[in-house]
């Protein structure tokens, strides 16, 4: 189940729902709405996977209208891109429109866009290390395996 | 011809194989129809010529079907082009503005490759009797 959009949306962008049952390949049927629902959760997850460099994922979009409507938007255009690449056929303006979102992930990947209301991820810098960082100081109780008069001997 | 090609999609529609072999006919040309989901028919019209031998109102239309499948169904690309001669040779369109009086296929083509998807063609020419009056000030 998608976060960012649902199937009935991703019917509503096509003419009619003998269409999108063509391109779930039950033409004449029901649409098959496993289909719709695996080019959804690839549509989100490849979001997500730009999305996580910067913020925990999925997004929370419930609170902020705005947000919603942006996660939306591209979900579906990636989603719908996918549906329609099942034909063989998509258009120049569908191409445009995954561009567009693929762009917009990198984007946000890169820090060029960020997303106001959307949780970052904790921050680890409060994190005890396991061990030091950089070599023993006289305190440290750790022995060293390698030292320079014994790799000398090698 | 506006009544023509509603005729032709109300048979199409209600024909039981056809929708689901060729989902959708369109009128129009290939190139405004990229963006349209596969498969899918397009019906384009040359004409009308008009026959006016008597007083009643005869048009002939050439009239192509353009038969639009997927490049991974070859097989369902001959199957639609065989199903729309098999409902649309001969056929008695039955529409208000106007009486059919033949529907005679002329040619068939393909299915080709082109562009990534298969296209094949049938052409027919079509005489139809208008019931509606052209021009409708005329006298009759």
């Amino acid at each position: 189940m998608s976060n960012y959009a649902t199937t009935a949306e991703l019917i509503a962008r096509f003419e009619d729902d003998a269409t999108v049952a063509h391109l779930t390949d039950t033409p004449g049927g029901a649409i098959d709405t496993d289909v719709l629902t695996e080019v959804l959760e690839g549509a989100e997850s490849f979001i997500n996977s730009f999305v996580a460099k910067r913020y925990l994922v999925p997004v929370v979009v419930s609170g902020d209208t705005g947000l919603a409507q942006v996660f939306n938007k591209h979900t579906l255009d990636l989603a719908q891109y996918d549906l329609l690449a099942r034909g063989d056929l998509v258009s120049e303006a569908k191409v445009a429109l995954r561009d567009n979102a693929v762009q917009w992930c990198k984007d946000i990947a890169k820090g060029v866009i960020t997303l106001p209301s959307a949780n970052t991820p904790t921050s680890t810098a409060s994190r005890d290390p396991v061990v030091d960082y950089g070599y023993g100081d006289a305190d440290s109780d750790s022995e060293r395996v390698f030292n320079r008069s014994k790799v000398d001997r090698l | 011809m506006q009544a023509l090609f509603d005729a032709i999609q109300d048979r199409f529609d209600e024909d039981g194989a056809l929708p689901v072999l060729g989902r959708k006919v369109y009128q129009g040309f290939e190139s405004e129809r990229a963006k349209t989901v596969l498969p899918f028919v397009d019906v384009t019209f040359i004409g009308p010529a008009s026959v006016d031998t008597f007083k009643d109102d005869v048009e002939e239309y050439t009239v192509q079907f353009s038969a639009f499948t997927k490049r991974v169904r070859p097989r369902k690309a001959a199957e639609l082009k065989e199903w729309l001669m098999r409902v649309f040779d001969d056929c008695n369109l039955i529409h208000g503005e106007f009486y059919t009086v033949g529907f005679l296929r002329e040619g068939a083509h393909g299915p080709v490759l082109r562009d990534g998807v298969y296209q094949s063609t049938i052409d027919y020419r079509v005489t139809v009797q208008r019931t509606v009056m052209v021009p409708a000030v005329r006298c009759v």
